[in-house]
């Protein structure tokens, strides 16, 4: 009994020393981007598909040349979904790894976390997600937004819902900052659009029974209901939704929702609901670059892309072809050639707004196509809406207006 | 809520405050039996894991990865044989089977140390353990159940709208626990049971074999946790974390209880969730945390939960 | 007691070499999780106390920490300060409180509690404490005394979270060897006992709770320093789990396995997930083996064999060890 475990304990220190001396040795003709990503956690199928679309652009990158002739390094840490664990990642990337540049989160609460540690470290963050750090005290010159911002989301669905739907609203909301600002941005447009706001009702982060909040939406017969949530809290709404004889006689928008859901719930997710997406496989119809997209992502990974793989694949494109542009690393010129350029990775040409490098990207809104779907063929786009129409100007992102003066109903 | 100077300039339909309707009787009627059905699988999670405390003294954190396994289960088995009901019944049992191989592996060896944290401890590691298995075999992504034929939609029973799925649910689980209490209260086995429960010693001093009552006692637990997973995963979304929110809520109901105590699990579990329902009607922000707030009174009122036995304190 | 403060000496020298064999980042949360750990270890190993709510003290001290940094302009050593006395403050009150219940009555009491934070810096003090953000624009730090440091230099910020732990392991040290250490260990062996001799348990009972509490609110400070950074999780009661299982791989009865728990834990979770994202698979499974074959943590059990070694078995490893400790 005493030697095997003596050999059981060796073997463990064995293994323990195997694996230190397996970390591999670092290149020093690579410039490395270090994302990081929610590879595990309740997000992770988003967290892939984001790692998924950076190493695909990396790869199309260094296909035609590379950067500055050097191979582009896209170095992946598990954020854990998790601010602190992301910022700890954060600075063994920039401290340990050496990294040139940092990218990634799918949350934009550690968004913004990580793009307040760039910029006290004077580094290029690429941002993945739908973020806030573009707006107000949160700006600062070394972050880039690389998808819409949840105000931008909002006006999108909110002008076709109005035009299409009907004008009374009543909303289901999940009570975060992400949600609250998706509300707000909701409130505004509901003013501009002569729309007529009848209520909110707030759902914790994580509910998994929303029945107790649907009968209160039904009492106030409503034109169509409004979803501020994402991922399990959508599907387990709209599940629930259906169960209760809601979907399906009152349309409902989704202010963001991913093919997932609409795969998860499959046929539920009907004609009568709406859902805004930064990016659908479809547009390879329309657009060239879209179609190199897809097609490339397609083909390397066996199934189309989705909207976290765009902004990631989008990111790192736009970070490569600016570095080469500015001829340098550094991080001045790199900004600068950012802020100049003009990009057409995924969907017609985009480009960053100079006050606070928010990406001009459109937001479309699909309708579901139920029991009609197949495989990934799971809905239609209705409207692409543009940045023109929904992107606030540099003065209102400052001083972070309207939302600073919409009023969320408690 | 008035709005003062952040509201100027913004017209008045926006900044109006949102009015206390006035909510009708029917609305608060379903959400009665809203708050029923929410219950219900508090109650089945919360019997198994007060049972399992009151055989073995342990706080099964594991409780909640049983009832994600359960729902896997009933995905599994209804995606090759196509019935949803063969699938719950399987499902059941199959959970069932593999938590008594856990308790016999696992478990067993470690009574002899006396010591009741490492059976609590190594349930913690499975609950860290087993979801990632999970991810292993059916990858990251949800997986869909769909609510089964016949108890689609909802019925219409004057100005109520009573989802039909919901109502077999709360059926279920009384008939469920009215079986168990049958089961505990008249037969042979059941009364060797509730023995173990009270006195472990004296029933092995009678020539029973404890550890074979215990692993039964570990696996009727189980597969109440398997048979809550299984019924909910049409409601909610299936996928591998989906205990770690539930064995929380599922804990404080527990204790609100009473561990040990199968009436107060039953009773618990439908007080904590007309509470999270109504809670969720008129201040839908603090449903979350009320529940802490109710066990917290509680405990401190009457520590040992509603029926629970004085000397488990 | 010289014997004891070698041993103190050879950990510190150790950790001195961490940096060396990780890299400066992993081994500094090596340290604050080290010493989170070893002062739940307190309640724990040498009290017997269980408790779900550590996660209280750290985020209390974590964020009495960072709202002197960022809203008072403090220096680190006056925010160490704020942190430590809020975070006993707390520990003494809620132990005060839930003394009377039993086992893991006690340890989900402490819990809602301890969720009860949460969801106060959630919600209600949101607009100081960030809320869901957790709290942001702390400037990076500087240390003026007793030497002028950069903190964002990944050395410097190493060499001040070592000093302070090296110092809090000395006070501990001492805690847990002093008379009331005794009791405490008394009422983990056997309190109805402790009782009868006349002790009052239930005041030994709040006193352990409380110092295990300063120390987790000295590593939620430490915490705060590191990241220049709150996070709204430091304050969720899951993450109390996290000094249990690094208490537990290390040995719950050492005082110097937590530490070494921390490291295995910390070093799985950064390297692991490179490989793999399944990481806590190992973990789970990890803990599930310790368990069941090593109860003692690894440190445990190394001291167990070291204990058992005899003079006949001269060839034995452990016998050579017990020579040199």
């Amino acid at each position: 009994m005493k030697s095997n475990s003596c050999k059981i304990l060796t073997a463990v220190v064995a293994v323990g020393c195997a694996l230190l001396l397996a970390v591999p040795a670092l290149a020093a003709t690579t410039v490395k981007v270090g994302a990081i990503l929610p590879l595990t956690g309740p997000y992770a199928a988003l967290g892939d598909d984001q790692q998924k679309g950076a190493e695909l652009a990396a790869e199309m990158v260094n296909k035609s040349g590379g950067v500055l002739g050097k191979q582009l390094e896209i170095v992946v840490r598990d954020s854990q979904l998790n601010g602190d664990v992301a910022l700890r990642k954060a600075k063994e990337l920039v401290f340990e790894e050496k990294v040139n540049f940092l990218a990634g989160s799918l949350s934009g609460a550690v968004s913004k976390v990580l793009n307040e540690f760039a910029c006290k470290n004077q580094i290029i963050y690429m941002g993945f997600p739908q973020s806030d750090m573009s707006i107000g005290k949160d700006i600062c010159r070394f972050g880039f937004t690389g998808m819409v911002t949840p105000f931008m989301a909002a006006q999108a669905t909110s002008q076709y819902a109005f035009s299409h739907l009907g004008k009374k609203w009543f909303a289901l909301t999940a009570d975060y900052r992400w949600g609250q600002r998706l509300l707000q941005g909701w409130m505004y447009s509901s003013e501009q659009h002569g729309g007529q706001f009848l209520g909110n009702v707030w759902a914790p982060l994580g509910t998994t029974d929303f029945s107790a909040f649907l009968p209160r939406i039904m009492a106030a017969k409503p034109d169509f209901i409004v979803f501020n949530n994402l991922g399990r809290d959508q599907s387990t709404a709209l599940k629930q939704a259906y169960e209760l004889g809601i979907l399906g006689k009152i349309p409902i928008v989704c202010t963001k929702t991913t093919v997932l859901t609409m795969k998860e719930i499959y046929p539920l997710y009907d004609k009568s609901v709406y859902g805004g997406v930064d990016f659908y496989w479809e547009l390879e119809n329309k657009y060239p670059s879209a179609k190199e997209f897809v097609q490339a992502f397609q083909q390397k990974y066996g199934r189309p892309p989705f909207q976290d793989g765009q902004s990631a694949y989008f990111q790192v494109r736009a970070l490569a072809d600016a570095i080469n542009r500015a001829g340098s690393l550094d991080s001045d010129k790199v900004i600068k050639a950012l802020e100049d350029g003009k990009y057409a990775f995924t969907k017609g040409e985009e480009y960053y707004q100079k006050c606070n490098h928010q990406r001009a990207e459109s937001y479309l809104v699909l309708r579901g196509l139920g029991k009609e779907g197949k495989d990934w063929n799971l809905a239609t786009i209705e409207e692409e809406v543009p940045a023109s129409k929904t992107m606030r100007n540099c003065d209102w992102a400052e001083k972070d207006l309207p939302n600073v003066n919409i009023p969320l109903p408690r | 809520m008035a709005c003062s100077w952040p509201c100027a300039g913004v017209p008045s339909v926006v900044n109006s405050e949102s009015k206390m309707f006035h909510i009708p009787p029917n609305i608060l009627l379903m959400q009665a039996i809203i708050g029923l059905a929410l219950g219900a699988v508090f109650v089945l999670l919360a019997s198994g894991l007060s049972m399992i405390y009151g055989l073995m003294d342990v706080v099964n954190f594991a409780h909640g990865v049983f009832f994600m396994l359960g729902a896997y289960a009933v995905y599994q088995f209804n995606l090759t044989l196509g019935n949803f009901w063969v699938g719950v019944a399987l499902a059941v049992l199959a959970v069932a089977l593999l938590g008594a191989l856990t308790e016999i592996s696992l478990l067993r060896p470690l009574y002899k140390t006396g010591n009741l944290l490492y059976p609590l401890l190594l349930t913690f590691g499975l609950a860290l353990a087993l979801p990632d298995v999970v991810k292993m075999f059916y990858g990251l992504m949800p997986m869909p159940v769909n609510y089964p034929e016949g108890l689609q939609g909802s019925l219409l029973v004057g100005p109520l709208i009573v989802p039909k799925y919901r109502l077999f649910v709360i059926v279920l689980t009384f008939s469920v626990m009215f079986s168990l209490w049958l089961f505990l209260k008249k037969s042979n086995l059941g009364m060797i049971l509730r023995a173990t429960t009270t006195d472990k010693g004296m029933v092995d001093a009678m020539g029973i074999n404890v550890n074979r009552v215990v692993t039964l006692g570990f696996s009727i637990g189980i597969a109440l946790a398997a048979l809550g997973g299984a019924v909910a995963a049409p409601m909610v979304s299936v996928e591998p974390n989906m205990g770690v929110n539930i064995v929380l809520q599922c804990f404080v109901v527990t204790v609100v209880g009473g561990l040990g105590s199968l009436g107060g699990a039953v009773v618990s579990g439908v007080i904590i969730g007309e509470v999270v329902a109504f809670t969720s009607l008129f201040a839908g922000g603090y449903a979350d945390v009320v529940i802490y707030f109710v066990m917290a009174v509680i405990l401190l009122v009457r520590p040992r939960g509603l029926f629970g036995e004085l000397s488990r304190e | 007691m010289i014997k004891e403060y070698a041993h103190i000496a050879i950990v510190a020298l150790i950790l001195l070499t961490l940096p060396l064999w990780l890299n400066f980042t992993t081994a500094t949360d090596i340290l604050v999780f080290g010493l989170y750990a070893m002062a739940f270890n307190v309640a724990l190993g040498f009290a017997g106390i269980l408790s779900f709510g550590h996660a209280a003290f750290f985020g209390v001290g974590a964020y009495a920490a960072g709202l002197a940094l960022r809203y008072f302009g403090a220096s680190v050593w006056t925010a160490i300060f704020w942190a430590v006395l809020c975070a006993s403050l707390v520990a003494l009150l809620m132990g005060a409180l839930c003394v009377k219940k039993r086992g893991v009555y006690f340890a989900l009491l402490i819990a809602a509690f301890a969720q009860m934070f949460y969801f106060l810096a959630l919600s209600p003090l949101r607009f100081i404490t960030g809320g869901e953000d957790g709290l942001k624009g702390i400037e990076v730090l500087k240390l003026k005394f007793p030497v002028h440091a950069d903190l964002g230099h990944p050395a410097a910020l190493f060499g001040f979270i070592f000093c302070i732990l090296i110092v809090c392991i000395l006070v501990m040290h001492r805690f847990v060897h002093s008379p009331l250490g005794s009791l405490m260990k008394g009422l983990e062996e056997n309190e109805p006992r402790l009782r009868a001799c006349g002790y009052n348990t239930n005041a030994v009972k709040i006193w352990a709770f409380a110092v295990s509490g300063l120390f987790s609110g000295v590593a939620g400070a430490l915490y705060t320093v590191n990241l220049g950074y709150v996070p709204l999780d430091s304050l969720y009661w899951l993450n109390s789990g996290t000094p249990l299982v690094m208490t537990l791989l290390g040995g719950m009865h050492t005082f110097f396995g937590p530490l070494l728990g921390a490291g295995i834990f910390i070093f799985f979770q950064d390297n692991v997930s490179v490989y793999t994202a399944r990481w806590e698979f190992f973990v789970g499974a990890l803990v599930v083996i310790l368990i069941l074959i090593f109860p003692g943590g690894i440190l445990g059990t190394v001291k167990e064999k070291i204990a058992q070694a005899d003079e006949g078995d001269r060839q034995g490893i452990w016998f050579w060890l017990k020579k040199l400790s």
